[in-house]
C-alpha cells in the first residue's frame, strides 16, 4: 500500500495570531492532530509546539507566547485538541480563549494550581 | 424519549485496571454523551526528569508504565540521541526492535484477559495470562526484569542478548503459537464473545480520522496508519512490515487487529533473530544534551510521542512524552455515545486505556 | 461462529498441573540476569561515593567518615545502575528480591572508615598533580566523578576537592604518572627530547595520529609525510604505546627498527560473518569483505592492525609474511 517515509525533523515557526489560520489549513490538507506539547523556554516565555502527521510524515509548527498571553484554541478544528489545552492549562497556567471542552482548571488534580508554571 | 440521567463511571470500577472518570448521560439504558475525566494519578514525571541527569532519566521514564515500559525508554533514548547525533550500532538497534515486539505481544496477551475478564470469562483470562507468563520469564532471562527491563540506555543497550538466547527466544513463541491460537480462536468465533462483541461501538473510518484515533483502535476502522512504517526507529524497514488493518470499526474489529498483530510480532522476531548482525551494542555517549528532537514510536496502544530539548547541561529542559491512550480517549467518547450502558465496560477495555501513561 | 469452543481447553486443564508453584514451600529459580537486591562486599569498598551519584531515586548513601553505606530497599527500583558504574566492583545484583515487609527496610554495612584505596591509591590526602603533568587531559576524562579540569592552552590543571571521590581512576590513567593522593611525587618523565619518528620502518598508518589527545600529529599516508607539532604535543607517549611498528621514540632515539618484516592480517574463514567491519576500517582500503568472498590485497596493506582491532568476531589474526 503506501511507502515507508523518513521520518526528519520538520519544526515551522508560526506567529500567535496567524495560529488559527495555519492549523485550519493543516486539516484542510488532511493532517491529522498528533499532540500538543508545551515547554518553558525561559522566565517568562512559552513555547507550544503542535504537532501534525499526514502519512506517517511529521510536521510540528512551533509557537512562542509570552507568559500571561491568551491563545486561541484550536479545538474548533481539531476537537481532540481539548484533552493538550486542559493539561498545558493546568499544568502552565496558559489560557485558551473558546475552547470547545474547557474543564476550567479540573482535569488533573493538582496540589497547587499551575506546577510547572516557572516560579519568579 | 426516556428522562436524561448521569451515571458516574469510575474511577474506581470492577473493570478498569486504572482510574479514568466517565461521566454517562443516559437515557433509559442507552448512553447519549460522555464526559470523560482524567488526572486522579498525576505523578509529574516530565517533570522529575528535568532534575535528573539524562543518563538517570531513562530509569525514571521506564516507569511510566509497567506494560509498555520497554517503549517508554526506547523512546526516551531515541529522543536524546537524536538530539545528540548518536548513531546506535545496527545489533543495539535490532535488539530493541525484538524486545519492543517482544513487549507488544506481552501486553496483547494482557489486554486479551482484561478484554474476556470485562465480559465476564474467567477461564479465558486466566489461560490468556498463563501464556503471557512464558513471554515474562522469556524478558526475565533476557534483561533481568519482568515488566521493567532496564536495558535500554542512551546510546544503545546495557547488556547484549546471546544469539542462543534469542534463537530460544524464538523456539518458546513458537512454541506458544499454538496456545495463542487456540484461545484467540475462542475470541473470533465463540457465540457469546460475538454477541457481546460484534456491531458493538462502531468508529466509523471518517470518525477515527477525524477524532485523531491512533494505534489499534484506528487500524481495527480501516485506517493505514501505523508508526512503525517510518524510518527513524528500529529495523522494521528489514523485516517486511506490514500493519494489520480491519475494516468492522467494532469491538470486534479492535480485537482481531490485536490477535493478527500478536501473530505478527512473533514473525517479526523471527525474522529479526534470523537477520541480526554481529558487532558491539553500544557506543559511547559524552557530553551534554543540546538541541531538540522528536521521535515516534509504535507502542501496543499505539503512536507514544518523545520530545527531548536540552540546554547544554547534564538537565534535560524538556522530556515530553505523548502517550496513545490521550489520543484515543476522543474516540472513546464518540464510540460510547448511542451504546447500552451494559457494553460501556467493554467499549472503555478495547481502547486498551492506560491512564497511568496518559497522565504521567 | 459455534458455542464451547474453550470447552476443550478447560476440560484439558482439569487434568493438568497447575501452572503456578506452590509458593512458598516450591522456591522460585531465578534466572541469571534477575534483578532482585543490590549486594555489597563491604570490605573491597572504598566509598567512592560513584553509587549513590548514579542511583536515579537517591536510594544510596554513602557516609565516608563514618565508614557506612546505606541502601533504602524500598527506593531501590532494581535498575543496577550503581552495580555497572561501581569502579572496586565491589557491588553485585543478587538474584533473591528482598522480603516484603510492613516497615521501609533500610539496610546499612559498614565499610572501611579510611580507604584503603586501589592499587596506586594511598588515598590519605587530595589529589595533586605533580609538576611532571603534560596537561592531556586523560585524567578529566578517564573520572567519573567529572572532578578534574584540564586546560591545554592554559596549561593549567584543576581539581573540584568536594567533587572528587578518590576512586583512583585517574592515577591508573595518567601517561605520566604525575598524579597521587596527598601531595606524593610522581615519577619524572625520562624522555626529554621531542618526539621522532623512524621513517624507515613507518607505514603511515596513521595509527599515532588517531590516537594523539593533543592534535599534535599529522600523518599522510599518500604523501608518505609523517610530521609533529612540536609545541601541541604533550609528551604523553600514546602515540608510542599504539604504534604498531615501534618507530616512534622520544628525542631522536627512535628505536632502531628491525628491517620491517610484513605483517598481514589472515581470515578466519569459519568465524568471520561478513560484517564488513575491518573493509570500513582499513586506512589503505586493501580489504574488500564481501559476503563469503574476504579478500586482502597484500600490496596496499601496511600492517596497520586496524582491521584486528575491530573484528568483532576475531576472526583476523596477524602473520608475518616473508
Amino acid at each position: 500500500m503506501s511507502e515507508r517515509v523518513m521520518a526528519g525533523q520538520n519544526f515551522e515557526t508560526v506567529e500567535l495570531s496567524q495560529l488559527i489560520s495555519r492549523v485550519g489549513d493543516m486539516k484542510e490538507d488532511g493532517y491529522r492532530l498528533g499532540q500538543i506539547c508545551g515547554v518553558v523556554l525561559d522566565d517568562d516565555t512559552y513555547e507550544i509546539i503542535y504537532s501534525f502527521d499526514k502519512g506517517h510524515v511529521l510536521q510540528n509548527l512551533r509557537l512562542k507566547i509570552k507568559i500571561g498571553e491568551e491563545v486561541e484554541s484550536v479545538t474548533g478544528i481539531y476537537w481532540p485538541a481539548f484533552i493538550y489545552e486542559n493539561e498545558i492549562h493546568d499544568l502552565f497556567g496558559v489560557k485558551f480563549n473558546h475552547s470547545a471542552l474547557d474543564y476550567q482548571g479540573t482535569f488533573f488534580k493538582v496540589a497547587e494550581e499551575t506546577p510547572w508554571k516557572p516560579k519568579k | 424519549m426516556g428522562k436524561r440521567t448521569i451515571i458516574p463511571f469510575g474511577p474506581q470500577h470492577p473493570v478498569l485496571p486504572e482510574p479514568i472518570h466517565l461521566d454517562l448521560v443516559v437515557e433509559d439504558e442507552t448512553v447519549v454523551d460522555v464526559i470523560p475525566s482524567i488526572g486522579y494519578i498525576h505523578r509529574g514525571l516530565e517533570k522529575l526528569c528535568e532534575t535528573k541527569d539524562y543518563n538517570k532519566m531513562v530509569y525514571v521514564i521506564e516507569r511510566i508504565c509497567g506494560i509498555c515500559s520497554f517503549g517508554h525508554g526506547w523512546g526516551a533514548c531515541a529522543s536524546i540521541e537524536g538530539a545528540m547525533d548518536v548513531k546506535v550500532p545496527a545489533r543495539a538497534e535490532y535488539l530493541r526492535t525484538i524486545l519492543h515486539e517482544l513487549s507488544r505481544i506481552h501486553s496483547h496477551l494482557l489486554w486479551l484477559g482484561l478484554l474476556a475478564d470485562a465480559f465476564g470469562f474467567e477461564s479465558l483470562f486466566n489461560h490468556c495470562w498463563r501464556v503471557r507468563e512464558t513471554v515474562l520469564d522469556l524478558f526475565e532471562k533476557n534483561t533481568g526484569g519482568r515488566v521493567i527491563f532496564s536495558i535500554c540506555k542512551v546510546g544503545g543497550m546495557r547488556k547484549d542478548i546471546s544469539d542462543e538466547n534469542l534463537k530460544e527466544m524464538v523456539d518458546v513463541l513458537n512454541g506458544i503459537k499454538a496456545e495463542i491460537k487456540k484461545l484467540t480462536d475462542v475470541f473470533i468465533n465463540d457465540a457469546s464473545v460475538q454477541n457481546r462483541m460484534v456491531g458493538v461501538g462502531v468508529l466509523t473510518k471518517e470518525e477515527a480520522e477525524e477524532l485523531c484515533a491512533v494505534g489499534p483502535v484506528t487500524r481495527g476502522s480501516g485506517v493505514y496508519q501505523d508508526i512503525r512504517m517510518t524510518d527513524d526507529h528500529g529495523v522494521y524497514g528489514e523485516l517486511d512490515f506490514e500493519p494489520c488493518v480491519e475494516e468492522g470499526g467494532d469491538c470486534m474489529a479492535r480485537t482481531v487487529v490485536r490477535i493478527r498483530e500478536l501473530f505478527q510480532s512473533i514473525e517479526l522476531i523471527e525474522k529479526a533473530v534470523a537477520k541480526i548482525p554481529a558487532g558491539p551494542v553500544e557506543v559511547k555517549v559524552s557530553g551534554n544534551v543540546n538541541g531538540e528532537h522528536m521521535v515516534r514510536l509504535e507502542q501496543p496502544r499505539g503512536e507514544a510521542f518523545y520530545y527531548a530539548k536540552g540546554a547544554g547541561t547534564k538537565f534535560l529542559k524538556r522530556m515530553r512524552v505523548r502517550t496513545p491512550t490521550n489520543m484515543n480517549i476522543p474516540a472513546l467518547v464518540q464510540m460510547l455515545k448511542g451504546c447500552d450502558l451494559a457494553d460501556v465496560p467493554i467499549l472503555v477495555l478495547t481502547i486498551d486505556p492506560c491512564i497511568s501513561c496518559t497522565e504521567r | 461462529m459455534g458455542f464451547f469452543k474453550f470447552a476443550k481447553t478447560i476440560i484439558g486443564s482439569i487434568f493438568k498441573k497447575p501452572a503456578t508453584l506452590m509458593y512458598p514451600v516450591v522456591q522460585r529459580e531465578w534466572e541469571e540476569r534477575t534483578r532482585g537486591a543490590v549486594g555489597i562486599d563491604g570490605d573491597s569498598c572504598i566509598g567512592c561515593g560513584i553509587c549513590a551519584k548514579v542511583c536515579p531515586t537517591d536510594a544510596i548513601e554513602v557516609n565516608k567518615a563514618e565508614g557506612t553505606w546505606t541502601i533504602q530497599r524500598m527506593q531501590c527500583v532494581q535498575c543496577s545502575g550503581c552495580v555497572d558504574n561501581c569502579p572496586k566492583k565491589c557491588l553485585t545484583m543478587e538474584n533473591q528480591y528482598t522480603t516484603p515487609d510492613v516497615t521501609k527496610t533500610v539496610d546499612t554495612v559498614a565499610i572501611p572508615a579510611k580507604a584503603s584505596g586501589g592499587a596506586s591509591a594511598s588515598s590519605d590526602g587530595d589529589l595533586v598533580c605533580s609538576d611532571t603533568c603534560v596537561f592531556c587531559g586523560l585524567c578529566a576524562k578517564a573520572c567519573p566523578a567529572d572532578a578534574i579540569k584540564v586546560d591545554r592552552k592554559a596549561k593549567s590543571w584543576e581539581v573540584d576537592k568536594d567533587a572528587c571521590v578518590k576512586c583512583g581512576a585517574c592515577i591508573d590513567k595518567c601517561p605520566k604518572k604525575s598524579l597521587s593522593f596527598g601531595g606524593g611525587e610522581g615519577d619524572a618523565g625520562e624522555d626529554d627530547g621531542p618526539l621522532s619518528c623512524n621513517l624507515d620502518a613507518c607505514v603511515y598508518c596513521g595509527l599515532c595520529a588517531k590516537n594523539c589527545p593533543a592534535d599534535a600529529l599529522e600523518v599522510d599516508r599518500k604523501s608518505k609525510t609523517w610530521k609533529v607539532d612540536e609545541d601541541a604535543c604533550v609528551k604523553c607517549g600514546v602515540c608510542i604505546d599504539k604504534c604498531p611498528k615501534k618507530c616512534l621514540g622520544f628525542g631522536g632515539a627512535a628505536a632502531p627498527a628491525e628491517p620491517p618484516k610484513k605483517s598481514i592480517p589472515v581470515l578466519d574463514a569459519e568465524k568471520c560473518v561478513y560484517c564488513c567491519a575491518c573493509e570500513n576500517e582499513c586506512p589503505e582500503g586493501a580489504i574488500s569483505a564481501e559476503l563469503e568472498n574476504w579478500t586482502l590485497d597484500e600490496e596496499k596493506c601496511v600492517g596497520c592492525e586496524a582491521c584486528i582491532g575491530v573484528c568483532p568476531a576475531i576472526a583476523l589474526e596477524m602473520k608475518t609474511v616473508d
